[in-house]
């Protein structure tokens, strides 16, 4: 006997989509915790929408954050189907839309071209793939009208045989560039996996964009925070960077168990039992409270993360004692005096800036490397943890990563703060070079900072 | 013993543990599914009370084990006593009697076994509350090896071979989220993040914890105290621990009301360090803080207390 339930509508099969979701949302759902939220569901009152969200919670959600990602998911997937057919219209309407907008790209992108061996004329169209006329069609308008004059020309003045290749060839390079530049702009963290199935990707949709209106500061790049971002970002980074620190200088004790007996010491203190070694003495490593080098770049390619690089070193220099900060560029400034004065943090930075020279120039981080193991080589020892942070754009970048292979050997550890956006890593070949010597982190959001805190950064 | 939802909730009200819907349902789960319960969020919100009232809901022994950097499976689930040991071995040279031949089989009896909780936890006659207190500081290796006994609540000793659970007990696990907790772990786990209280639960964990207070006065610290959270941007914000204590205190010192007096007196109840009182004393100020429980407006800048 069939039933007459449709198959979409059937408790099974809403479990299953709503825990597809999470994952694809980035939640870590196992098969075990799966079968924990169903036989959770059974032990509450299913017809109570609060009680199942708290059910879910419980079982599907491991940290504040999946707790948000969870929480946004189950308001937009558990509606009712009013609410569901207005978003699937909506959805609709701007999908027809993004395809009206490629119809008139691809419009835009036809040209008239004289055939070479005779005077008739033809239509041609560039060939590009869909994203690529997608990325086109999201471009500024004058954007646009300086890629199709230039296109113009570039058609008009190459009577050639098929210059459709070549001048998609050109084109896509131009495009290359903004389809970095548009990713930057709409697409933050979280990062999420589309389907390809669209109910489960307008759930997807929305509940990123909720979560990316709701968590902005956590999630916005740091250098676009807004003024009136700023009071809450600093006491985040301040917060952030002193978890940081607290990190770095706990010293994890080693168990009995993996020490090695004191003989001598044991002995000793046993003559009082007649030699009986009644109480047994361990040789204790002697743990020295590690070092922090900070080396924070400030040039030009930098400038916009300047707020929060300084913001960063306050924070850090408040919290911990042993530490020395560097500013470099072009060349490379010893900053540790100026944050022990505990001055305000405003007062403090507008001094940095004003008698600093290396604010905004080009960047050199082999020189400074060089500087500080020659002038300063005192603070370079097997307690130092050394912290870069630096978009990797630099002069000589190969001379700079042999410099930074010397300094790993000297010191305990270096961990880097990358600005640049991890998606554009792969283009950018001091990434690798330095990658080599060191643990790097993409470090452009605070949600980017907390993750690191969070996840085994200090060894 | 079985407990609903709603007997659940009554009875931890009845311990003076005010707690929201969402609390009351995960703790249920977690009886209900005889999985551990995992809590983060900040300090002082009531993680470590949580494992207390059950404890007193159940009728069950509370066995904590305190976790710290360096916490090894000899301090949390068992050593032998070495030096009992040394000296029954001793003894054994000395009186070559027949009583002492076995001595290789009695040093690893009961006799000689120092129990840790954990230890404790699993061979305990009655189900007991297991609490494993602040368990982000331990180093990653214990981790594993918590993970290995929550995951089938048994233990193997060498001398004695395995051991299991009488009774599963009830395990409450918390975290200030200093660092991530494995995923094993927290794959085990029934996962509560508790929270810094909204003014009304926390007015009424004041009426129920601070006896004698009056109720305006719990109102007006509840209000103060929230308030406080949300507008500062402070260090450390109050904790619900910090709420009463400065409850408590206004009461010893016999005001029925806050008046910028009697929050000077007491500041150092709420805040525990210099950068948060100058916060205080700069953005809001004590007339401030009074202006605004008295709802004269928004409080002004710089009342200087």
């Amino acid at each position: 006997m069939e039933s007459s339930t449709p198959l979409h509508d059937t408790f099974e099969n809403n479990f299953t989509r709503f825990i597809h979701i999470l994952r694809h949302l980035g939640l870590r759902i196992s098969s075990a915790e799966a079968v924990d939220a169903i036989n959770a569901l059974i032990e509450v009152d299913i017809l109570d929408r609060s009680q199942v969200r708290t059910a879910l919670m419980a079982t599907l959600a491991k940290s504040s954050d999946d707790r948000v990602i969870l929480d946004q998911a189950f308001r937009s997937f558990f509606i009712t189907p009013e609410e569901r057919s207005y978003r699937t219209a909506r959805n609709q309407e701007i999908q027809e839309q993004e395809a009206q907008e490629i119809r008139a790209a691809e419009d835009e992108l036809k040209y008239e071209v004289e055939d070479p061996e005779g005077n008739d004329s033809r239509e041609v169209m560039v060939p590009l793939t869909e994203e690529e006329k997608g990325i086109y069609a999201k471009l500024p308008e004058q954007n646009r009208n300086k890629l199709r004059d230039y296109l113009q020309k570039q058609f008009q003045s190459n009577p050639v045989n098929n210059p459709e290749q070549l001048i998609a060839n050109m084109v896509r390079s131009s495009l290359n560039y903004w389809r970095h530049y548009l990713k930057l702009q709409g697409d933050g963290p979280p990062e999420v996996e589309y389907t390809g199935e669209a109910e489960i990707d307008e759930v997807l949709r929305e509940v990123v964009e909720n979560i990316r209106d709701e968590e902005h500061l956590m999630y916005q790049d740091i250098q676009k925070l807004t003024e009136t971002d700023m009071p809450a970002a600093t006491v985040l980074i301040n917060k952030l960077s002193r978890r940081l620190a607290t990190r770095i200088a706990r010293r994890y004790h080693r168990s009995n168990k993996r020490q090695r007996l004191d003989l001598r010491r044991t002995i000793r203190h046993n003559i009082r039992y007649g030699g009986t070694m009644f109480r047994l003495k361990y040789r204790s490593r002697r743990v020295q409270k590690p070092k922090i080098l900070l080396i924070c770049d400030v040039s030009g390619s930098m400038a916009k993360y300047a707020g929060f690089v300084l913001q960063f070193m306050f924070g850090l220099s408040t919290a911990v004692e042993e530490i020395e900060s560097f500013i470099f560029s072009e060349d490379v400034e010893n900053i540790t005096g100026k944050f022990e004065q505990k001055r305000p943090f405003a007062e403090m930075m507008s001094e940095i800036i004003n008698l600093s020279e290396s604010w905004g120039k080009g960047t050199d981080f082999g020189k400074a490397l060089t500087v500080i193991s020659e002038k300063h080589g005192e603070i370079l020892h097997k307690q130092t943890f050394v912290i870069v942070v630096s978009d990797t754009k630099t002069l000589n970048a190969e001379k700079a990563a042999y410099q930074l292979s010397v300094l790993k050997k000297k010191v305990k550890d270096i961990v880097w703060l990358n600005t640049l956006p991890r998606r554009m890593w792969p283009d950018t070949p001091s990434v690798s070079v330095f990658g080599r010597h060191c643990r790097m982190f993409e470090c452009n959001t605070l949600a980017h900072l907390d993750k690191i805190m969070r996840t085994q950064m200090i060894k | 013993m079985e407990l609903s939802i709603e007997q659940l909730r009554q009875s931890f009200e009845q311990q003076g543990y005010i707690a929201d819907q969402e609390t009351i349902i995960t703790v249920y789960l977690a009886l209900k599914l005889k999985k551990p319960l995992l809590m983060e969020g900040p300090p002082g919100v009531g993680k470590t009370e949580i494992a207390k009232v059950l404890s007193t809901v159940f009728d069950a022994e509370l066995i904590r084990l305190q976790c710290y950097e360096g916490l090894d499976e000899n301090k949390a689930l068992y050593e032998w006593n070495y030096q009992k040991q040394l000296i029954r071995i001793q003894l054994s040279q000395v009186n070559r009697d027949a009583q002492c031949t076995n001595v290789e089989d009695s040093l690893f009896s009961e006799e000689y076994l120092l129990e840790r909780p954990l230890l404790k936890a699993i061979r305990a006659e009655k189900r007991p509350v297991l609490l494993i207190d602040e368990v982000d500081k331990v180093d990653q290796e214990f981790e594993a090896f918590l993970f290995e006994v929550l995951s089938d609540f048994q233990v193997s000793i060498p001398e004695w071979g395995t051991l299991n659970a009488r009774q599963i007990p009830i395990v409450v696990l918390t975290s200030n989220a200093e660092r991530e907790i494995s995923d094993g772990l927290k794959r085990r786990c029934i996962y509560l993040y508790l929270d810094f209280p909204s003014p009304e639960k926390e007015l009424r964990i004041i009426n129920a914890k601070v006896p004698g207070i009056g109720q305006r006065l719990s109102l007006e610290v509840a209000r103060a105290v929230n308030y406080i959270r949300e507008q500062l941007l402070l260090r450390k914000k109050p904790s619900i621990s910090e709420t009463l204590d400065w409850a408590r205190a206004v009461v010893a010192l016999d005001a029925d009301r806050l008046t910028p007096d009697i929050v000077n007196f007491s500041l150092n109840l709420i805040f525990k360090n210099k950068d948060d009182i100058d916060t205080f004393r700069q953005e809001l100020g004590t007339q401030g803080l009074v202006n605004y429980l008295n709802g004269n407006g928004k409080p002004g800048n710089g009342g200087k207390g």
